[in-house]
């Protein structure tokens, strides 16, 4: 069971997040000299040892594994509190939190649970997640990477590209659709461990975030590494995806205030023809709407959390619609703000040039938009 | 008179281009180093093929080596050059060195011009242009700062400029600053040409941005108490505002141009893929999503096209085209980043990997609705200018709608 928390508890946890953030998070960022790209390890350990004192570690990890078991709907709070810095977007409180692990990991075995999860827990480290494939970042059920059965092991071909976080990961979970004998494939998921004999190579994606590719030539692995049944990996994965796009989202909320915020200082500060670029109606605009498109986005946030929280059918969908609108707001909201600053909108001296590159990426992360469209228009049976 | 077509001369010269573009041009893309373009041992090589082509420098007249021809030509030139980040190098027309080529052209003396023109329009120095300063709005150039005083027989200048492209490398920065404070707004600056290793030019460094492409940085510098000679004024005291105009209007003809070149290509790959990538049992080719990202890019890149060379051929019949120009500026920097934007969408992350030239335009195009003039900037214009029209025409008040 997870926590439930009351209004007053959650305003606690969101101001507790907002300080941690001022106090610890942004001095860290800003101590780094020059154009910051990522933290040092030291950095991260020293920050995550200070939000393990303040109970902020291990969010949404089950109490049982060392976590703190906060709904969904408790953590979109908690990210879009700690989206609010340069690094915050794919990196909340510069993962001083620890990573998110996917909820599936509770049809571990109580063996995998001991031997994986609970260590990963306990050391802030995350499970990385190899779903998608270079060609195939939406459809899952088109993916090629396969298992052919071999007594109590599995032999994979095949690969797995646009693994975030692999470095911060204590051991990962790869989908691979699985064959036995004359048996059509069934989608299934695997523990891999870091030093498994996999090919691992490492890129960056639109010069911002570094993912992993990895490559499976013959591959052995033991039966006891499968998660779940044979044949239901890929619906576990839909439900790793629903929690993700959710939090994705908060963070959206949580970077989309932040460049409103920096949108709305300039342009009271910077004078042009005469006047606050606030004065210009274009301006004004561009910032008015930012606003309503924000507080609709976290609407959506929040009824699809609180949907999966309760176990709801339609929390996949809600899901889906929360993180198209989450992450078209944010990139327009980010744009406009690039464009209200001009010339200093393209420096990386703000973080807006950082989340222009970001909120490209996540508008393809975790589906895309055509891909959610067709879904929104099958759920209603059109 | 209507005609849609190139003249033979025109055809030769795009064909040449092409030509140069597939052989050695985008198969030297991998040799690009972010901020620092091309090696030189790459480079040179690649410019002498041009030149004895003869189609480098197409924005100078022939006297300084150039092909002298008209904006149409020009645009249709820079459209095919533009689809690399290294073509303009190659052809020897990139900014901001071709902007102050034509600054030179127009304004400097004849000892200038030796001097700084000739070396400059050959491709053997590179220049930067620093006009902008990060504590006043660029968009409103009657707000700058930066001084300019005499002393004696010298100009000592004192100034804070960002976004000086290139200046990594340049040899000379054209530099505008105010020299007349007390004259009417739009006379109280003057350019000088200050050479980049005087002692008073400082580059306090390479501002981080979005886009990699332009060889040199976009750099913070500062003149401190800079001394140049009177010698090195150029253009007449207070005509500053003036010749920075000069400058612009061209520039975005060839802006214009190379964005289409870009939004093509960007189109090209956006085809291919959809050609070859299968959703399922069909080519994303045939999904109807794809085919609207595909007719709406090519109706706004043809949109766009016309309107610029549209703008190209009044500049060639004499006109200002203030108007026209204003309109492709904002519209065409949209495309641009429209068309990207759909390529991308199309690739899925892999249009994010350096696999595709898609992520390095991506980053650079956004720069096209800042500089030379921000969107919102050039819409103002534009409505202006209709607004004036319309008065001017004197039609009668009719009602707009007829009711029975
Ligand atoms: C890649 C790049 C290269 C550049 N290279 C050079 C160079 O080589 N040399 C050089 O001198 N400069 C260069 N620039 C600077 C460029 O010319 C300026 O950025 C531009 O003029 C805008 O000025 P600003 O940045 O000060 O923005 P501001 O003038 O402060 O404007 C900021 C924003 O305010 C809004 N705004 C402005 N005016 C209005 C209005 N009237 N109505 C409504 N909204 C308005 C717009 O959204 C605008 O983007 C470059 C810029 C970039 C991005």
């Amino acid at each position: 069971m997870k926590e439930v928390l009351m209004e007053s508890e959650l305003s606690i946890l969101k101001n507790t997040v907002k300080s941690f953030v001022i106090e610890n998070v942004i001095p860290a960022e800003q101590s780094q000299k020059g154009y910051v790209k990522e933290m040092s390890e030291i950095e991260v350990t020293s920050i995550q040892q200070k939000a393990k004192e303040a109970g902020l570690n291990a969010l949404g990890a089950k109490k049982d594994w060392g976590g703190a078991g906060l709904p969904l709907y408790a953590r979109t709070i908690i990210y879009e509190e700690a989206a609010q810095h340069r690094l915050g977007f794919y990196h909340p409180a510069v993962d001083g939190f620890g990573a998110e692990l996917p909820s599936l990991l509770e049809n571990c075995s109580p063996r995998q649970i001991a031997e994986y999860v609970i260590p990963a827990v306990s050391q802030g480290k995350g499970c990385f997640i190899a779903l998608w494939e270079e060609h195939e970042d939406n459809q899952i059920d088109n993916l090629t990477c396969h298992a052919v059965s071999n007594g109590d092991e599995w032999i994979i071909n095949g690969h797995k590209s646009y693994i975030q976080k692999m470095d911060q990961s204590g051991f990962g979970i790869i989908l691979v659709n699985c064959k036995k004998e004359n048996d059509t494939q069934k989608p299934t998921i695997f523990i891999l461990e870091l030093n498994d004999s996999f090919e691992k190579k490492d890129t960056v994606l639109i010069d911002v975030q570094k993912n992993y590719n990895i490559t499976f030539n013959d591959f052995r692995i033991k039966d006891n590494r499968r998660i779940g049944k044979v044949g239901e990996g890929a619906n576990l994965m839909k439900e790793w995806l629903a929690e993700s796009q959710i939090l994705l989202s908060a963070r959206c909320l949580g970077i989309s205030i932040k460049a409103l915020d920096y949108a709305q200082a300039y342009a009271k500060m910077r004078i042009t023809r005469g006047k606050t670029l606030s004065e210009f109606p274009s301006i004004r605009t561009m910032i008015a709407n930012g606003f309503v498109n924000l507080n609709a986005a976290r609407l959506m946030v929040h009824d699809a959390a609180n949907k999966i929280d309760n176990g709801k059918k339609d929390g996949i969908i809600a899901a889906q619609m929360a993180k198209l609108f989450a992450t078209e707001t944010a990139a327009k909201i980010i744009d406009d703000c690039l464009q209200i600053h001009g010339g200093a909108g393209f420096a990386g001296d703000l973080p807006i040039e950082r989340w222009y590159k970001e909120i490209r990426l996540a508008r393809l992360d975790l589906l895309k938009k055509e891909t959610i469209i067709e879904n929104i228009a099958r759920s209603i049976k059109l | 008179m209507f005609n849609f077509m190139e003249n033979e001369e025109q055809q030769k010269m795009i064909d040449e281009a092409t030509e140069i573009m597939e052989r050695y041009v985008f198969p030297n893309e991998k040799y690009m180093i972010p901020h620092r373009g091309l090696p030189a041992e790459i480079l040179k090589p690649l410019q002498q093929i041009v030149k004895e082509k003869g189609i480098w420098a197409a924005h100078l007249p022939k006297e300084f080596g150039g092909m002298g021809n008209g904006f149409v030509s020009l645009g249709l030139l820079s459209e095919v050059i533009g689809q690399s980040p290294i073509g303009p190098y190659v052809f020897g027309s990139m900014a901001p060195d071709a902007g102050n080529g034509e600054i030179l052209y127009h304004a400097a003396t004849t000892e200038q011009k030796e001097k700084y023109l000739r070396p400059l329009a050959n491709g053997d120095i590179r220049s930067c242009f620093g006009m902008t300063e990060p504590e006043v709005s660029g968009s409103d150039p009657r707000t700058l700062q930066g001084t300019a005083v005499m002393d004696g027989s010298e100009w000592v200048i004192n100034a804070h400029k960002w976004f000086t492209t290139g200046a990594v490398g340049s040899a000379f920065c054209i530099a505008m600053v105010v020299t007349d404070p007390e004259a009417e707004p739009h006379c109280r600056t003057s350019l000088f040409i200050v050479e980049t290793d005087n002692p008073g030019f400082e580059i306090v460094r390479e501002v981080p941005v979005l886009g990699d492409h332009y060889p040199g940085g976009h750099c913070e510098v500062r003149f401190n108490e800079c001394r140049i000679s009177q010698e090195n004024m150029l253009g007449k005291r207070g005509e500053g505002f003036k010749l920075a105009q000069l400058r612009l209007g061209p520039g975005r003809i060839t802006h214009a141009m190379r964005w289409l070149g870009v939004a093509r290509r960007s189109l090209n790959v956006m085809l291919h893929y959809s050609l070859n990538k299968k959703d399922g049992e069909k080519r994303l080719a045939d999904s109807q999503t794809i085919q609207n990202f595909i007719a709406d890019s090519e109706a706004e890149i043809q949109a766009s096209r016309l309107l610029t060379l549209q703008a190209a051929w009044k500049m060639d019949q004499g006109f200002q085209a203030r108007k026209e120009i204003s309109i492709i500026k904002f519209y065409g920097a949209q495309v641009l980043n429209n068309v990207i934007d759909r390529a991308i969408q199309t690739l899925g992350t892999y249009g994010l990997t350096q696999n595709t030239p898609l992520e390095g335009l991506y980053r650079e195009a956004r720069a096209a609705r800042i500089y030379d003039g921000a969107d919102e900037v050039h819409r103002m214009v534009v409505a202006k200018q209709v607004l004036r029209e319309f008065q001017k025409r004197e039609v009668p008040h009719e009602p707009a709608a007829i009711s029975k």
